[in-house]
């Protein structure tokens, strides 16, 4: 599941014209790593969100510029597998 | 994986600090034909409003470090710089930490005979003017020489600079000063890693946003702001355009006019953030917005003292900003107001509000702490903390403070408390952790019985409940053991000078504050007693007041 989450992820970026040339899982979404604007976190998460069917908070996103890639992909594995079992 | 941005190295480089941005900048990889700063003046042979690229800038730093080297700066020296334009005042800050020196910004509105006796106290090694305060200094008594005209230091020989001065992190790196609650000027010294600290943990460790990509500036350049504000622009290789003088072209009043100078900028650099002081929006409330092109703006950045809602909901009623929704990235109408409450001795802002259209967190409210700051709402008589909800003294734990003020050890202890910085500013917190800014605590007036004025809050209250009010001045004081409270009134361009506001300002002040009430002023801008960037000097407006009442 993390493959299809990180493939995601990835083609998101490059439908938003984002640069993700030497992208990988250790690579943080912020300004230490992909360096992704406010805006592109913002619409990255939408997409996430309606891809997986969940829900980042306002403050969540502004924190995702903290995360790698690995480590969104591992929460949104985690949510995404906490909402199937509650379903 | 690859390289990380140069925001990011910046970042984690340990020796950046305010005092040598533009070297750790070209170290750093950054492009030379890359932004480095626009300015509103001609500029050693480029015109104003011409942009210079990173590398413009550069050579143009060097060749006046070049001049003061060979005129015999060294490092620790201190050089007062007395100047007018933004150019003059930010390029001698450059070239003088290139030095290892430490700049005295000085405003350039300060009167001569108060830069004069400011000068004489830093005990420095002389001064750096521009002809018009060369002329205004001429016959005073300095204690140091004039170095030079700031215009002909851009006749060094950038090829000559001498190496890099290689800063600690506790250097000295600039003395700014504050407004002074009197006319006299307090000189507060800022260290490399202080005037640096908030760049470092917030504008560079922050995701990219687009709202300072391209941003005019009206702060006053020689105050700290000035100095932040434009390194966190270099560090984020956006465009900046730097006013001089906030934007007042020194004809009248220091402000006349610098309102329609602000609009019309706006409309020629179509900035997407405009940066100000609080007296910046009051001035812009003198317009009709909706006359001038402000579609490029998408945030308003305040710092200094608490902005007032009336001014803000207007200004976030213009401009227009990014929205991301389900069907992609879109652009709305309407704009972000940011409030950073700060001051020259906090060394940044250490609040933040943000406002949009439609937001309803107003009545002084400054936000919450950034991350870097701690804060302490104090009682002074316990020293302890007071409850959620009850006015206190706000003490700061911040990297961004300034270590002390200059030659002054008596003022850089008498402000400090239980280890906190005291702010010298009276707020309160609700229960969701926002801060409410009531008043200086200078200004406040004890009632009795647990009353208190709070002639900010007032004031904000006033101009809310007074939509044809520009702006206001709320002057309390004690004639004879009783207390009395004048209300000054700024009316906007339609307002009925006549119409009876005494209601509209009774409920504002509450009932036992308005028991005080004496009188309400129409006034002019002539009658307000101003500081250098533009913020009232309540303690001479009530001496003035409370003088003329027991007359």
């Amino acid at each position: 599941m993390i493959d299809s989450i990180r493939q995601f992820i990835l083609d998101s970026l490059i439908e938003m014209d984002c640069d993700i040339s030497g992208i990988d899982d250790n690579s943080q979404l912020g300004p230490r790593g992909a360096d992704l604007s406010s805006l592109s976190l913002a619409e990255l998460a939408i997409r996430v969100e309606d891809k997986y069917g969940l829900k980042f908070g306002e403050e969540e996103t502004e924190k995702l510029a903290g995360l790698t890639v690995g480590e969104f992909c591992a929460l949104v594995a985690e949510r995404t597998q906490a909402r199937t079992l509650v379903e | 994986m690859r390289a990380i941005s140069i925001r990011a190295a910046l970042a984690a480089d340990p020796d950046v600090g305010a005092g040598n941005v533009l070297m750790k900048l070209v170290e750093h990889g950054a492009a030379l034909d890359g932004p480095g700063i626009t300015f509103d003046t001609d500029l050693d042979g480029y015109p104003a409003w011409e942009p210079l690229t990173l590398g413009m800038l550069r050579d143009r730093v060097a060749a006046r470090a070049q001049w003061l080297f060979q005129y015999g700066i060294r490092p620790r020296d201190p050089v007062a710089v007395y100047v007018a334009s933004a150019a003059d005042c930010l390029l001698s800050f450059m070239a003088l930490t290139w030095l290892g020196a430490i700049p005295a910004l000085m405003n350039g509105n300060m009167p001569a005979d108060v830069a004069a006796g400011y000068i004489g106290r830093l005990r420095g090694v002389g001064v750096i003017a521009d002809a018009a305060h060369l002329d205004a200094l001429n016959g005073l008594h300095l204690g140091v020489p004039i170095i030079g005209d700031a215009a002909t230091l851009g006749s060094g020989d950038p090829a000559g600079a001498p190496a890099h001065y290689k800063h600690a992190a506790e250097d000295p790196i600039a003395i700014t000063h504050s407004s002074g609650t009197t006319r006299v000027p307090a000189a507060v010294v800022h260290s490399h890693a202080s005037l640096f600290a908030a760049t470092r943990l917030v504008h560079l460790a922050t995701p990219r946003t687009e709202h300072t990509e391209r941003t005019l500036c009206v702060l006053p350049a020689a105050h700290a702001a000035g100095i932040i504000s434009h390194q966190q622009a270099l560090c984020n290789r956006h465009e900046l355009a730097y006013l001089s003088a906030q934007g007042g072209d020194g004809i009248g009043g220091p402000f006349d006019g610098s309102g329609a100078i602000v609009l019309d900028a706006i409309a020629r650099w179509r900035p997407t953030g405009v940066y100000g002081f609080a007296v910046t929006w009051a001035e812009l409330a003198r317009y009709d917005l909706s006359a001038w092109d402000l579609s490029s703006v998408t945030l308003w950045f305040n710092t200094g003292d608490c902005a007032h809602e009336a001014h803000i909901r207007r200004l976030v009623a213009a401009g227009s900003h990014l929205e991301v929704t389900r069907s992609g990235v879109v652009r709305v109408p309407g704009s972000k107001f940011i409030d950073g409450i700060g001051s020259t001795e906090m060394g940044h802002s250490a609040f933040q509000a943000v406002h949009r259209p439609g937001t309803t967190r107003y009545g002084r409210c400054v936000g919450k702490p950034y991350d870097f700051a701690e804060i302490a709402l104090l009682d002074l008589d316990t020293g302890a903390e007071v409850p959620v909800g009850h006015v206190g003294h706000v003490g700061l734990k911040s990297p961004t403070l300034a270590p002390s003020y200059w030659n002054d050890s008596v003022a850089t202890y008498r402000n400090r408390f239980r280890g906190y910085y005291l702010t010298g500013d009276l707020m309160y917190r609700d229960d969701d952790g926002y801060y409410y800014h009531v008043d200086r605590a200078i200004d406040s007036v004890d009632l009795g019985g647990g009353n208190w004025l709070y002639t900010a809050m007032s004031e904000e209250r006033i101009l809310k409940r007074c939509p044809d009010v520009r702006d206001c001045t709320v002057v309390a004081g004690r004639i004879g053991g009783k207390i009395v409270t004048d209300v000054l009134l700024l009316l906007g361009v339609n307002a009925n000078s006549d119409a009876d506001r005494t209601e509209a300002v009774k409920e504002a002040l509450g009932p036992v504050a308005a028991a005080t009430l004496r009188q309400i002023d129409v006034v002019s801008d002539d009658d307000i007693t101003v500081g250098p960037t533009g913020k009232v000097r309540k303690f001479l407006m009530r001496q003035k007041h409370m003088q003329a009442a027991a007359s």
